[in-house]
């Protein structure tokens, strides 16, 4: 096992420097510079100081070099933990990119619990009871989901429950100017904020996750185990329950395996509406503000979370099915 | 002299033996029933659609994609003016006879901007699944025909272009790209790259269907009768795949309809003049007093995304359903 996740992860370190070469080249195609941002000419300064001023910071920064010298320079840094300094910020990347991912763990981990916690019965309950009425309705739900627009949803919730009805709060993460009195009132207040981007999130993932478990729940009950148990006059209670759920288990906890790295990724168009602090609008920010650095570390830890969730899925399934030999 | 006269008698035989062969089942067919005849002779085509006419949900989004497009494409005609006409006389009206849609804050004709919009998200949509159906083809049916070393290099670099988490990267690449080109090149820019983003999974599927088919009886034919490599590409391996091509098309195209529009609600995607369904309800979002209180600026665009891209899913799922009953609501 040890030997083949080391394997694996042998194999990253080449996909990662060709992931890396490619974003590297492809972001200095973005327009502007990121001298003008972070070199500020004063009012007083002459055209010409500033022009030195930039000058200098481009020499200092290594930005007057030829591309691939740029590349090593960059990657050499970044080898060492050096992810390069936020041209908006005005401090190292992680630094200014920490605090957010906090806000998205937060998020996140919330949708996640949710998502699985509600799925995974329905998921089971649609396979056992097919073609009923439960079935085709969660069926279309979750299409339902998959085709709803994540704006327009957000958007739908925040005039009908923040604007009209006036439940929740309107956007942000806490109340500004509110000064809880303890922890408790402190994350109740989170709480309220996180409800309508958690619910937009969860709807989302929800119907991936219902069709996946019912997939996985029908494959099982289709095997020769459950004709034996149903044959041996079991009844049909610990059939499912006992026999197939158990089994249908392997492949959902995979799925949740995969989702980990999710957790830190963030959703750019939810935390979007909902001004929810989170690194998805990190990104977008960056992005328009032409922070290079930031959205190049943010690409690369993007891509690395996805090859990490790869994985930790072959590695997890390897771990609860016996059946499966890793080689 | 005498073989050949001799050859042609016997082609005449032969040809008036496969006339006589030809009436006699004329004749048996006509005795068939017609419902005897639908179970013998009954098209592939034939099976899939009338599985697909079982599912009702399928029939209904195959209703109301047509009425979309009906909408989209024809009432236009009718209906000629030009989207930017202002009247300053009629600036925010809600929906009413004149303007179903209401008004925007130009007195512009919301119903006629909504619909343009919509073709260009459908266009967007349209192309993009094209590009992107098309690479998956050719390089998961070259990976899978040629296989060893090319299959692996492909391979692993499906694997790079899948690993990257899809809106991000479409959102930096369309920022990295977008500023040299104006807004018609953006739109192509656009379909571009959903087009070179969406390729994998059909690539994949493709590859292992071509994978299990070359091992069959009349791909070894194809190869032992010299047909070239293309030919049993295109003749003999992509009819048996089509199904799933279509399937996956039809998953694409609601797949990046959505992704158009997210990306021109963040303002990364269409941009003005042009204008789509995610561009408009950026525009009418970007107040909180448009949010709250003139509600059909968002409403009608965002409505019609969630039923285009929900009927178009219909439709795959059932699609899905009627090519492969066994694989039921995967």
């Amino acid at each position: 096992m040890l030997k083949y996740i080391v394997k694996r992860l042998l194999y990253l370190i080449p996909v990662i420097f060709v992931i890396s070469i490619i974003l590297f080249a492809l972001l200095n195609l973005m327009p502007g510079s990121p001298e003008q941002f972070m070199v500020q000419c004063a009012p007083n300064q002459s055209q010409q100081q500033c022009e030195q001023a930039r000058e200098d910071f481009r020499i200092r920064n290594g930005y007057d070099k030829p591309l691939p010298t740029q590349y090593v320079l960059w990657i050499t840094n970044v080898l060492q933990g050096d992810l390069g300094e936020s041209s908006r910020f005005n401090m190292p990347v992680a630094d200014a990119v920490g605090p957010f991912i906090k806000n998205s763990i937060i998020l996140n981990s919330w949708v996640l619990v949710m998502s699985f916690l509600i799925a995974i019965p329905i998921g089971i309950l649609s396979a056992v009871k097919r073609y009923s009425f439960f079935d085709n309705f969660w069926q279309v739900f979750s299409l339902l989901g998959i085709s709803m627009p994540s704006f327009f949803f957000g958007i739908l919730l925040i005039y009908l429950f923040s604007m009209t009805l006036q439940w929740t709060p309107l956007s942000g993460m806490i109340t500004t100017g509110y000064q809880a009195p303890n922890i408790f009132a402190h994350w109740w207040d989170i709480f309220k904020h996180m409800i309508l981007p958690s619910t937009v999130l969860i709807i989302g993932s929800l119907a991936g996750t219902i069709r996946y478990v019912r997939s996985a729940m029908l494959d099982i009950i289709r095997q020769d185990y459950i004709r034996t148990a149903r044959a041996k006059g079991l009844s049909e209670r610990v059939v499912i329950y006992s026999h197939a759920f158990r089994n249908a288990l392997i492949p959902v906890v995979t799925l949740v395996a995969f989702s980990i790295p999710a957790l830190f990724s963030g959703s750019t168009i939810t935390e979007s509406i909902f001004q929810w602090p989170g690194i998805g609008q990190v990104l977008i920010r960056a992005l328009n503000e032409q922070d290079f650095s930031v959205v190049l570390a943010m690409n690369m830890f993007y891509a690395m979370l996805a090859l990490l969730a790869n994985l930790i899925m072959d590695v997890s399934y390897a771990l609860v099915d016996p059946r499966v030999k890793l080689s | 002299m005498e073989e050949n006269k001799n050859k042609k008698v016997e082609l005449e035989e032969k040809e008036l033996s496969v006339e006589e062969s030809k009436a006699a089942q004329a004749l048996r067919e006509e005795q068939l029933s017609k419902q005897e005849r639908d179970d013998v002779v009954i098209s592939p085509t034939k099976v899939i659609w009338n599985n697909f006419k079982e599912k009702k949900i399928a029939l209904l989004g195959l209703g109301i994609f047509a009425f979309i497009l009906v909408v989209s494409f024809i009432i236009p005609i009718f209906t000629p003016s030009d989207i930017n006409d202002i009247d300053a006389t009629k600036i925010y009206e809600a929906p009413n006879f004149t303007n179903w849609f209401g008004t925007d804050k130009l007195g512009r004709d919301y119903f006629n901007r909504v619909v343009t919009g919509g073709k260009v998200s459908l266009y967007v949509g349209a192309i993009a699944t094209t590009i992107a159906t098309f690479l998956g083809v050719l390089i998961g049916s070259i990976a899978g025909f040629y296989g060893g070393k090319i299959d692996n290099l492909l391979m692993r670099f499906a694997e790079i272009v899948r690993s990257f988490p899809f809106l991000p990267l479409a959102i930096t690449l369309s920022a990295a790209l977008g500023s040299r080109y104006d807004a018609s090149q953006k739109m192509l820019l656009i379909m571009v790259i959903l087009g070179i983003l969406g390729w994998t999974g059909l690539a994949r599927m493709i590859r292992g269907m071509i994978l299990s088919l070359r091992e069959q009886e009349f791909m070894v034919a194809a190869k032992a009768l010299g047909i070239k490599d293309r030919n049993q590409i295109l003749r003999h391996i992509i009819p048996n795949v089509v199904s799933i091509i279509i399937v996956s098309a039809t998953l694409g195209f609601a797949g990046n309809i959505l992704v158009e529009s997210g990306l021109s609600f963040l303002g990364f995607g269409i941009t003005d003049p042009d204008t789509s369904w995610g561009l408009l309800i950026k525009d009418a979002t970007a107040s909180s007093t448009n949010v709250q209180w003139r509600p059909w600026l968002w409403i009608f665009p965002g409505v019609l995304i969630l039923l285009t891209v929900l009927s178009v899913n219909f439709i795959g799922d059932g699609l899905r359903d009627a090519i492969d009953p066994r694989n039921n609501g995967r």
